[in-house]
């Protein structure tokens, strides 16, 4: 037997031979804990005992190791030659001293079963972050199919010239982008200001209030973009310098008949020019001519002028005659 | 020990520098390689004797209405021009015309002078507003 005792140097200590431990463990179907629990140390401790970085073990534990494993203690032993010197652990340090005598802590995975590993910390916040995230994208979109208010995709606005001269015809435009190329029901209204008086209207409006200068289309759209218009003219009493104000509104029949104002423009000044003539410098340039052709072209079969605004534009100008109320073309 | 390899800082400002000046030379070319996949182009087919024709090509994203000027010297007498000149200034030499109801296709614009141009060249400018912004677009042709 591998024990050797020398006076003065501590508790007896036997040589093991850790493979013999490990398989006599294994046969039998004990797990490292069991081993530990039954000796009296770490399973940490019985791992290095098998692993043979422990030369050397107290006999008290060694016997203890042999009755858990039902065996002799000679068949734990190292078979060697010449007694065995007592000598610590090489790498064993007074942590591990310490963690020889600890109960325990955990069951290590039993041999030739697989281990369910939990998955780490990470993994799991990861997981659950990735959810929320998922959650946050189907309820936006829930958020934006079922409860998503449709006017954010209508716009009004209405085109108004700067000016317009005392009993001279204006062109008034309304654009609507109804974000629905699909039927749309809607009702404009647009009153226009008591000085002026509409003569033309396109398309054609449903109704008229002489009283209150309202114009009233009801109207069904089969386009995303609809363009009204009227063609309004300014009253001779009007007075150079006074400010002619506009104001309408957009009623919906598909958003639950939220009417919506008309943005844009909604002032225009009485002065001796022509309504085309947007900078006043007593010309029509091509710049201007264009604009007019542009926020018109939408507008087919309204009257607005054409012939004379290029007439004034190939003219290179034009002059008021405030007497007779019209535009003169040398 | 290996030293760990980082990027200089003047080897990345000599990158930005070449990415900026490459950017920059593809912008200034643009509008001449643009013109050509622009919704309106224009070209001479004929700027000699006494009749000049000029071709204005227009894309399904062009305006509907387009202003075009022909400069010529001043004093020319023009014959006859179809389409008709909405305008021509004699002293200035400046005809214009306002083209509306644009379809995508090629239109022809022919002037017959009274006598032919000596050694003058004939100019033009085509102006138009962008749909998509509302910009002024101008452009000059030459022969």
């Amino acid at each position: 037997m591998n024990t050797e005792r020398t006076a003065g140097m501590g508790p007896p200590m036997v040589k093991i031979d850790g493979d013999r431990v490990r398989s006599r463990r294994e046969s039998l179907g004990l797990t490292q804990l069991y081993v530990a629990t039954t000796v009296g140390v770490t399973t940490d401790t019985i791992s290095r005992w098998e692993n043979r970085r422990y030369p050397t073990i107290k006999q008290e534990n060694a016997l203890k190791l042999a009755e858990t494993l039902e065996v002799p203690l000679a068949d734990i032993l190292e078979q060697e030659q010449g007694p065995a010197r007592e000598e610590p652990a090489p790498t064993a340090t007074l942590a591990e001293k310490a963690a020889e005598a600890e109960p325990p802590l955990r069951e290590e995975n039993p041999p030739g079963k697989e281990a369910l590993r939990r998955p780490s910390a990470a993994l799991r916040y990861g997981l659950v972050g990735l959810g929320l995230l998922v959650a946050m994208v189907a309820g936006a979109a829930l958020w934006n199919v079922f409860l998503e208010d449709p006017q954010l995709d209508f716009r009004v606005s209405r085109i108004l010239p700067r000016h317009a001269a005392p009993g001279q015809p204006f062109p008034v435009v309304i654009r609507l982008d109804t974000g629905d190329p699909g039927p749309v029901s809607l009702i404009l209204k647009e009153v226009l200001p008591g000085e002026c008086t509409p003569i033309d209207a396109e398309p054609p409006v449903t109704a008229r209030d002489s009283g209150t200068g309202e114009l009233k289309w009801i109207f069904q759209s089969r386009a995303e973009n609809v363009c009204f218009a009227c063609m309004a003219k300014c009253g001779t009493e009007a007075t150079t310098g006074q400010t002619l104000r506009f104001r309408g509104s957009v009623t919906l029949r598909r958003d639950h008949g939220t009417v919506v104002p008309v943005g844009g423009p909604a002032e225009l000044e009485v002065a001796p020019l022509h309504w085309a003539d947007g900078n006043g410098d007593g010309r029509i340039d091509d710049e201007e001519i264009l604009t007019v052709y542009d926020n018109l072209a939408p507008v087919h079969g309204l009257n607005y002028g054409k012939e004379e605004i290029e007439e004034i534009w190939s003219a290179g100008r034009y002059e008021w005659d405030a007497k007779r109320r019209k535009f003169l073309i040398p | 020990m290996k030293r760990a390899r980082t990027n200089s800082p003047g080897g990345i400002h000599n990158w930005t520098l070449a990415a900026g000046l490459l950017a920059l030379a593809v912008i200034l070319l643009l509008p001449h390689a643009g013109r050509a996949g622009a919704p309106v182009s224009a070209r001479y087919v004929k700027a000699g004797d006494a009749e000049i024709v000029l071709e204005i090509s227009t894309t399904s994203r062009a305006p509907s209405t387009i202003i075009v000027t022909q400069h010529l010297p001043g004093g020319t007498e023009i014959s006859e021009s179809a389409p008709r000149l909405n305008s021509y200034r004699r002293e200035q030499g400046e005809a214009k015309w306002l083209l509306t109801d644009m379809m995508p296709g090629v239109n022809t614009l022919r002037i017959t002078l009274a006598a032919p141009l000596k050694g003058a060249k004939p100019s033009g400018e085509v102006r138009y507003r962008d749909p998509g912004t509302g910009a002024m677009i101008t452009f000059r042709v030459s022969p």
